[in-house]
């Protein structure tokens, strides 16, 4: 018997969990609830102070792939706010909020809010891409969680479904155009 | 107001090889790239509350109510913290202003979110400067004993909020339904799980043994480290490891259950804060998890396999640690 | 077949054996002061610890239970070995110390998960160590003085690890029955015992609630007097 000591702590991550939520929004609010939906790879990240330098923002700009809704021909860049960042040597950690660095690619589904545009749902509004071990493909993480089914009752979400797998970046599209084409009132 | 320091700890890093605890720890890089764990170093810890007001919680009901959330963890007698409420200040609690502040602040950018935890660090050495909290005062509130069906309970939300303050992350030990109007969980056993009960649920003021276990090994006693154990392993899908995977330990004596994470590119998990005896595990993706809830932003999760149990009864010795369990998984 | 059904056959079949094989009588049995060195197989009975649930706290609005899986657990019976070294202080009652080791499997039913794994048994085997003292009090009288009737009564200290090594537990344990040795031949050194009866011991660590377990034992072995 080997014995381990357990409680050293090897810790973790920049950022981590997401705040309490009221309710995480299904797929199908995401995109209903997002100005712009947007294929897109990080190349800038900015922070600054906020409010007479009480708190940190990030600006994040990324370069656009592909529009998904919203967004116009001559954008080759989006601009949104994350809450968080480091400035010198102090660093503004919300819990929850996404962090992004350069090169990070994501399907990125913003909401306006005054005149900027924010994360739909603090963090739920990104979806990375990042490179399947076995296929070597690009595929979007997590899947998108809707209903399966068009019944009205309530339906479990559950975990290991053959019916959700991560997707690649032209399926995840697919999706989200499909969605945005269902009409209101269905799944 | 006096200004506080606290002092992070550096707390003993194993080779990173290995990696941490059950449920999951808050951490932070710091410059020279080593990676630490947010965690309180001097005790009690000051805390402020906003002088505001929202409809139905006054900020003396507001302020009363999260000093019984810090005390639910200060409790937990496998865990030594304890805090002090040093004040009501004007701030609201967002700002990095040296002290740390609860309290009510309007967010409707933030309209899915009921609250959330921030910190300021010093990322040279990893120090907490400070960590607030706000509770977003779009919402309605409560602070009723038996809870309002109509509001959302202050008490609750602040347990699980205080669990982020005191370095905790995210559980993952919950399920969910999808139903009109997004998602709803139907039961979780954790209150660090990252979605809320429904409005007048009271239950999450309660702590569970997964929040037992995250909060011990962080700040654990004596008695913590000699009667209670681990299990680690790893997470494997046709021999490659899997990373990302959600593992949980159940106790076939006590019935508890206490998650954990494969962490690393290995493929390893460690849970601790188990008591000893036997146990199933479980391993299942994360395939329904806004994964930012969990991981950063370089932690490529693999969400394609299986929930499969461990075919072994794992035997958690005391003060020590059961080791080699490989649990393989398939794909989907 | 239960493990009751086992033990009663084994003793059924041990008495046939010897009622059998019984010959003449005039053997001399042990005496006071005669030494006796036992070993052989056992069989210990196993026993349900039963269901248990893992569940979720529900939400407000949720009916019922919310039950991530379900287990339900039991001890298998097991075979082992014994070892005993005794003493006749009379021509009937002797007192002895014995060595048990078995290797009974601890197996735990996992079934109903909440998102449709298969379901599945996990099990671990436990080393179970008896380290005893019984009294036992043969009846001789008339009949065949070759063939001795016994009771027997005693307690030990029970050492139970589980897989690896890796948990050990103690307790005591207490246990009583009756059996009958055959001795071979007139010198009466060698002989066959064949013994059933209870034994209880402490609850253990995989069990919800620790409670006393009665669980049945039997056992053959070769008696060598000396």
């Amino acid at each position: 018997m080997g014995r381990v000591i357990p409680f050293v702590a090897c810790v973790l991550f920049t950022t981590v969990a997401s705040a309490t939520v009221l309710v995480p929004a299904d797929f199908t609010e995401v995109v209903g609830g997002s100005q712009i939906i947007a294929h897109a790879k990080i190349v800038d990240v900015r922070p600054q102070w906020a409010d007479g330098r009480r708190w940190i923002d990030t600006i994040v700009t990324a370069e656009v792939v592909s529009f998904l809704k919203g967004g116009s021909a001559s954008d080759d860049t989006i601009s949104f706010k994350v809450p968080g960042g480091r400035i010198g040597r102090y660093r503004s950690l919300v819990v929850g909020a996404p962090v992004f660095a350069r090169g990070d690619e994501a399907v990125l589904f913003l909401k306006r809010h005054d005149d900027e545009l924010d994360v739909f749902g603090l963090s739920q509004g990104v979806y990375r891409i990042g490179v399947d071990a076995v296929s070597g493909q690009k595929i979007v993480v997590p899947p998108p969680i809707m209903k399966l089914t068009d019944r009205p009752e309530p339906e479990r979400v559950t975990r290991g479904s053959l019916a959700r797998r991560p997707l690649g970046v032209e399926a995840f599209g697919a999706r989200v155009r499909e969605v945005m084409r269902a009409p209101k009132g269905a799944k | 107001m006096t200004r506080r320091r606290v002092v992070l700890a550096i707390v003993a890093v194993c080779a990173l090889t290995v990696p941490a605890s059950a449920y999951l720890k808050l951490g932070t890089v710091v410059v020279g790239g080593r990676t630490m764990s947010l965690r309180w170093q001097d005790f009690p810890i000051s805390y402020f509350v906003t002088n505001t007001d929202v409809a139905q919680v006054s900020a003396t009901q507001f302020q009363a109510t999260v000093t019984r959330a810090f005390n639910t963890w200060h409790a937990v007698e496998t865990a030594e913290t304890s805090s002090r409420f040093a004040g009501f200040v004007a701030a609201p609690p967002n700002r990095s202003d040296g002290a740390s502040v609860l309290g009510f602040l309007s967010r409707p950018d933030q309209d899915r979110t009921l609250a959330a935890t921030s910190f300021t660090i010093d990322d040279t050495t990893g120090e907490i400067l400070e960590s607030d909290i706000y509770f977003n005062s779009i919402f309605p509130w409560s602070t009723a004993e038996a809870g309002n069906t109509e509001r959302f309970d202050v008490e609750s939300i602040a347990v699980h909020e205080i669990g982020h303050f005191l370095g905790l992350s995210h559980s993952a030990l919950g399920e969910t339904e999808l139903q009109p109007g997004g998602r709803r969980v139907i039961g979780a056993e954790s209150v660090m799980f990252p979605i809320a009960f429904s409005r007048g649920n009271i239950s999450d003021r309660q702590l569970r043994a997964d929040d037992i276990a995250g909060i011990s090994d962080l700040y654990g006693t004596r008695a913590f480290t000699r009667d209670f154990g681990s299990i680690s392993g790893r997470v494997t899908k046709n021999g490659r490891p899997v990373k990302g995977a959600h593992v949980v330990a159940f106790s076939t004596q006590s019935g508890k259950l206490i998650g954990g994470f494969s962490l690393n590119d290995d493929g390893e998990f460690v849970i601790a804060g188990l008591q000893p005896g036997p146990h199933i595990l479980r391993a299942e993706p994360l395939d329904d998890a806004d994964l930012t809830s969990f991981f950063d932003e370089d932690f490529e999760v693999d969400v394609d396999f299986r929930v499969t149990f461990y075919e072994r009864v794992v035997a958690v010795p005391r003060g020590g640690g059961a080791n080699d369990v490989e649990i393989k998984v398939t794909s989907k | 077949m239960s493990a009751t059904e086992r033990v009663s056959a084994f003793l059924v079949a041990s008495a046939a054996f010897v009622l059998l094989t019984a010959t003449s009588a005039g053997a001399q049995v042990p005496t006071a002061g005669s030494w006796e060195f036992t070993g052989g197989v056992v069989y210990v009975g196993g026993f349900d610890i039963g269901p248990l649930a893992a569940e979720l706290t529900p939400n407000s609005g949720t009916t019922g239970r919310i039950t991530l899986f379900d287990t339900d657990s039991r001890v298998k019976p097991s075979p082992g070995v014994l070892a005993k070294i005794g003493v006749f202080l009379s021509p009937s009652f002797a007192l002895e110390g014995g060595l048990r080791y078995t290797r009974p499997v601890f197996e735990t039913d996992i079934s109903g998960d909440f998102e449709e794994a298969d379901d599945l048994t996990a099990e671990q085997t436990l080393s179970q160590y008896l380290f005893d003292v019984t009294a036992v009090w043969h009846f001789r009288g008339s009949g065949d003085a070759r063939t001795m009737p016994f009771v027997y009564g005693g307690g030990g200290y029970l050492r139970e690890l589980h897989e690896g090594n890796a948990l050990v537990e103690d307790g005591i344990e207490f246990h009583a029955g009756g059996g009958v040795k055959w001795w071979f031949g007139a010198s009466a050194r060698w002989g066959f015992r064949a013994q059933g009866g209870i034994s209880a011991r402490d609850g253990s660590e995989f069990e919800p609630e620790k409670k006393r377990r009665v669980i049945p034992e039997a056992s053959g072995s070769i008696v060598w007097v000396f």
